[in-house]
């Protein structure tokens, strides 16, 4: 047993736990060519400067708004995708649809916010047909007000495909012969979805979703990063563009290690409660009681 | 591309079984349509993608940016950047990264997963809830940098597989997967005598091929897509991976710190940026095809029976 | 000649707001005491002496100004300007960054070699990329083992360059400070405004790396323009008539980057350039004045004439879009930049370029001068002799267009990296292009002669042309150009704030021209920056510049 998970363990405390003490930074004014050592401290000085900024706080309020609604409209479509991959008789077809669907998570940021102004841009193909027939053209990419349902509808068409893979594993698990006693038992096709593949991805799916709560405070950085510009910094400044314009572009390590510790604080707090939640609900969560 | 055309003749494997009803031609009509309707919206921009990178530069500045269809369609960008000198060795290198990345990847992260989905295994808990603080928190660039050059693992292959060998989402996942396998069958395993060895190898790695195949790709996906890396362990260009030298040929503008003014814009030959999306998702889009076999229906029913 | 430089596109920024501290730009926050003390000296240093390479006569000539040297065919015969091997054998690290992709290996590169024999050195390379040099410097910084020679870009996030510098690099004052400068006679041919880029506390801490002098310009499609009688104008009402002429079915006017737009069309109020100086020889900022206001108020109303293609202002295809002719004109890094990218995305294609006009007829119209460099190569602490072993290795890499020892540095040797085509200029073969092409691009960005025009710096058959017209250009901008007046010195508060400022101000720029905030808000913007960090700026450099009695 000890030889299954020593090289892990090793791992994590070589490769994560030793380098996890260079966020002392958070609490230094660091200077890479004097050193983790002697770079001046600084106590909690990079954590008020966060505090204190009415912008960190509207961009935590962006991040929060971006992240629920990539909780009610991202994270239940791949699991909606794999049931209804589930319940096709072809296996040419599901499996067509599935290296189909699977494609764009392989597409930079870059790509996709080009190939979405290709379609849905003011100079994009619907934009121009509008125009062409008198009509005033699309403003989408540039509205602020609709940039949310924008960005989630960008997410969901990259990572949709790619979400689904897990719960198609999942999904292989099923004990077919279930199914067809339930159906003998007179259970219709919805009953048997309800009964059998629901619990079979039930686990997997709580899991994930406790792993994402934990995971609030990202809702992506290149996405927003690359659209700041066209709908404005209010709309679509989150924590981790927030974080990369403090710490990497105005020039500060320790503002950047902050924010990084607040959010993994904030992300455990999430855990820890989602977690209780589970189990109040007889669930497995991540970890057991 | 990976699939055959006579999709929708049904294969062998595909009769439908005798207790199943007929589907209602709405339900049938209605999953057509949202799969082709969603099929299309994925495929279409990447075939734009395909289409452009074998278009000539004459077309792509007459269309602005991205063409449908090639009128005249030249290899023109994939010649340009193979003949690059460093192409060739570089997708050797991330070939035998990936393998060797994955490889010990799934090792170590089926170890500890196995490890940590046994019931009753005194210190599992405190181990486990050490490993979702990984998912938490991150160490920082310059700390990772300064240690892997510590170890003297700078401007060696195995920079771009020991930093990342093990991620913890995957090893939750996989644990997650271990835990639902029936307790009776660990019951009788061990009944018959089996040490965790013989467990993990007969029953838990063959009734999880599915999660295996899945977290597999991710790490495959990893070690392929490994750019950050590269560029701040490996001085020695003659090492560097495939992402690296492909990134090369489409040197993106950046809006340049402190001076968002300059916001910048840069047009590599547009059908060589295509040609190298095209060339760094080629390989593990023929690796899709041959996991998919584990995620088909019944894998574990097989197994529990015989 | 230059095309790596010419290619360096995403520095197009940086021909304007970035450093207008120059080198001590970089600097942060922090008031350490190093850098504190740099204020007054960064004033009185004495730059080295030009001395003009003279032994290649251009075609076209340069000048200290900026303008560039123009030739209209290769030089038949090529001379030499490096008379010893610099190097004494011993190993020698380069850090610097390539733009194209990377060279063959040393192991496996003849030219590698080669170029090792002829500097004298073991010469080995740590070839950053894009993106990435930005998390690779500091980091190799962090880890300790500095490269002998470090190339030290003008931005990118680099930080605390200033007590760095101090702390692990050779300040070379005394080996180039005016005459001293004629030992390296590569060198010396740099002007004093590439110099003062690499000037920091008072000292001069490496080779400057040559780009374009000239900024920011509008460069057109002329068969756009062709039905509003070309792209030039005389009056902000006939440039917005112009504008309004060419829009049209699936045509527009202008590209969307705002910012860019702005800071362009300042030029015809009369802007000051970046930092510039009163009447009463106060330090101005440009984005406070009067005459920036009045073009971005123009700005607005060119958004709402409709003109700017309806895109998002990040948008990263708007030269295709250019050639294609759906817009009519974008802002490129400088003139050459423009001719040179109009020409690859179609031959057939030469961008015209917007001279600044006089917005209304009683304002010196001004063209903003860049700083002719992209930062500087510094070179490690060692003993005098190694430092100036080193300084003979830059003197080398800056040779001049048309000496042997640049043919040798951008081509490779003759049959086996490249041949001369018909019109005799040196093409690279497949070895060349594989072997020489991206060291050249790495060497060259560390330091290389100042910037001159060559023909087959610009795709298709008509670059003699290109290089005339674009020299022609090139002086009808520096009749009017203006030079940022803190080049050359330093402010502690400006490395502390004007990144977060900058940031700030272009976001009301976008919000502002976009519709989404008014243009009543600006001037409160700018208040409110005063006291948080904008005066001290201004108060620094002014006391920076009293010192030296600028």
């Amino acid at each position: 047993m000890l030889a299954l998970m020593a090289p892990g363990l090793l791992f994590f405390v070589v490769f994560f736990y030793v380098p996890m003490l260079g966020n002392i930074v958070a609490f230094e004014d660091y200077q890479p060519f004097i050193g983790f050592k002697d770079s001046a401290l600084v106590g909690l000085a990079n954590f008020q400067e966060l505090f204190v900024d009415p912008a960190f706080w509207e961009s935590v309020r962006n991040t929060l708004s971006f992240a629920a609604l990539q909780l009610i409209f991202f994270f239940p479509a791949p699991l909606a995708l794999a049931l209804l991959l589930n319940s096709l008789v072809s296996s040419r077809v599901k499996k067509f649809v599935q290296s189909v669907v699977y494609l764009p998570h392989f597409i930079s940021w870059v790509l996709v916010v080009a190939l979405f102004q290709q379609v849905l841009g003011g100079a994009g193909l619907i934009s121009n047909f509008l125009r062409d027939h008198g009509l005033s053209a699309l403003d989408v990419m540039t509205d602020p007000s609709t940039f949310p349902l924008l960005i989630t509808s960008q997410v969901i068409w990259k990572d949709v495909g790619w979400g689904m893979i897990i719960y198609l594993a999942a999904l292989a698990n099923v004990d077919q012969s279930l199914y067809e006693s339930a159906a003998v038992d007179g259970a219709g096709r919805w009953r048997r979805m309800w009964h059998v593949t629901l619990p079979a991805v039930r686990g997997v799916t709580i899991m994930l979703l406790v792993l994402r709560l934990g995971d609030v405070l990202s809702v992506g950085f290149e996405q927003f990063l690359l659209q700041r510009d066209a709908v404005g910094a209010r709309a679509a400044e989150v924590l981790d563009t927030y974080v990369y314009y403090h710490g990497v572009v105005y020039g500060d390590w320790g503002v950047g290690a902050a924010a990084g510790l607040v959010k993994g604080i904030v992300g455990a707090l999430m855990i820890w409660g989602a977690n209780k939640i589970a189990h109040a609900f007889g669930e497995q969560g991540v970890y057991s009681k | 591309m990976t699939f055959s055309l006579p999709l929708l003749k049904p294969g062998p494997e595909d009769a439908r079984p005798a207790w199943e009803e007929e589907p209602t031609r709405l339900g049938k009509s209605a999953k057509a349509v949202v799969l082709t309707v969603v099929c299309a919206v994925m495929i279409l921009p990447f075939l734009t993608v395909l289409s452009t990178s074998l278009a000539s530069r004459e077309q792509i500045t007459a269309a602005g940016g991205f063409v449908l269809f090639p009128t005249d369609p030249t290899f023109e960008a994939y010649t340009t950047i193979l003949s690059g000198g460093l192409v060739t060795r570089a997708v050797l290198v991330s070939i035998g990264i990936t393998v060797v990345g994955t490889t010990l990847s799934l090792l170590t992260t089926i170890g500890l997963a196995y490890a940590l989905s046994k019931r009753g295994v005194p210190g599992s808990k405190p181990i486990l809830l050490m490993v979702l603080f990984t998912l938490l928190f991150a160490p920082g660039m310059i700390p990772m940098y300064v240690l892997v050059k510590e170890l003297g693992l700078r401007d060696s292959y195995w920079s771009l597989i020991l930093p990342g060998l093990v991620n913890a989402f995957n090893l939750v996942v996989m644990r997650a997967f271990f835990m639902n396998i029936p307790e009776e069958l660990y019951q009788a395993a061990r009944i018959d005598g089996a040490g965790d060895w013989r467990i993990l190898t007969r029953i838990v790695i063959p009734l999880s091929k599915g999660v295996i195949a899945v977290v597999g790709l991710f790490y495959a996906v990893t070690y392929w897509n490994a750019f950050f890396n590269a560029m701040l362990y490996l001085d020695d260009s003659g090492k560097w991976p495939i992402q690296v030298v492909l990134r090369s040929y489409v040197v993106q503008g950046k809006a340049i710190t402190g001076d968002q003014l300059g916001v910048t814009h840069m047009a590599p030959a547009q059908s060589i940026s295509m040609a190298v999306v095209m060339l760094a998702l080629l390989p593990i889009l023929l690796l899709f095809p041959f996991l998919q076999k584990y995620f088909s229906k019944g894998v574990l029913t097989g197994a529990i029976k015989g | 000649m230059r095309s790596t430089g010419l290619s360096r596109r995403h520095f197009l920024g940086l021909s304007t707001a970035v450093a207008a501290g120059a080198g001590s730009s970089l600097l942060t926050a922090c008031g350490s005491s190093t850098a504190g003390k740099g204020e007054a000296a960064s004033a009185k240093v004495k730059l080295p002496s030009y001395v003009p390479f003279a032994k290649v006569t251009p075609d076209l000539p340069p000048n200290a100004k900026g303008l560039s040297a123009g030739f209209l065919s290769y030089p038949k015969e090529l001379v030499q300007s490096v008379a010893k091997v610099p190097g004494d054998g011993s190993k020698v690290s380069v850090l610097t960054e390539i733009w194209v992709q990377p060279p063959l290996p040393k192991g496996s590169n003849s030219f590698w070699k080669q170029v090792s024999s002829k500097l004298g050195v073991d010469l080995s390379a740590i070839l950053g990329t894009d993106p990435g040099y930005e998390e690779k410097f500091p980091a190799i910084v962090a880890g300790g083992d500095l490269p002998d020679l470090m190339w030290i870009p003008p931005n990118q996030g680099l930080q605390h360059i200033a007590q760095l510098l101090e702390a692990k690099m050779a300040d070379i004052t005394e080996y180039v400070a005016g005459d001293a400068v004629k030992d390296y006679p590569n060198l010396a041919n740099m002007t004093p405004a590439h110099w003062k880029t690499a000037v920091v506390n008072g000292k001069i801490w490496g080779a400057p790396s040559p780009y374009p002098a000239l900024g920011q310009v509008y460069g057109g499609n002329p068969d756009v323009w062709a039905k509003a009688d070309g792209f030039s104008a005389s009056s902000t009402d006939e440039f917005m008539d112009k504008c309004k002429e060419v829009t049209g079915k699936n045509v527009w006017a202008l590209e969307p980057i705002y910012g860019n737009a702005v800071s362009v069309l300042s030029q015809c109020y009369g802007a000051p350039n970046k930092w510039g100086r009163g009447k009463d020889g106060s330090v101005t900022f440009w984005m406070e004045s009067d005459a920036y206001l009045e073009a971005l108020n123009f700005v607005v109303k060119l958004k709402k004439a409709g003109v700017f293609y309806p895109g998002d202002p990040k948008m990263a295809d708007a030269y295709l879009k250019l050639a294609q002719g759906r817009i009519g004109a974008c802002v490129y890094a400088n003139p050459a930049g423009a001719r040179k990218d109009t020409r690859t995305n179609d031959p057939k294609l030469a961008a015209e370029i917007l001279i600044p006009f006089d917005a209304d007829g009683h304002r010196a119209n001004a063209h903003m001068h860049a700083f002719g460099t992209i930062g500087y190569t510094a070179i490690k602490k060692g003993s005098e002799k190694r430092v100036r072993m080193m300084l003979e290795i830059l003197n080398y890499l800056a040779a001049p267009f048309g000496t042997k020892e640049r043919e040798f540095l951008e081509f490779g040797v003759e049959g086996a990296d490249f041949t001369y085509d018909k019109d005799g200029f040196p093409q690279r073969t497949k070895k060349g292009k594989q072997e020489v092409e991206g060291l050249w691009s790495g060497l060259g960005t560390a330091t290389t002669a100042p910037f001159v025009l060559a023909p087959s710096a610009f795709p298709g058959t008509h670059g003699a042309q290109d290089v005339k017209d674009v020299y022609g250009v090139e002086q009808k901008l520096l009749r009017t150009a203006v030079a940022n007046a803190t080049v050359g010195h330093y402010s502690d508060a400006y490395t502390e704030h004007y990144g977060r400022l900058s940031t700030e101000a272009n976001d009301l720029v976008n919000d502002i021209v976009a519709g989404r905030k008014k243009i009543s808000e600006w001037k409160p913007f700018w208040k409110e920056w005063g006291p948080k960090g904008l005066d001290q700026m201004k108060q620094q450099y002014q006391k920076s510049l009293d010192a030296s009695g600028e």
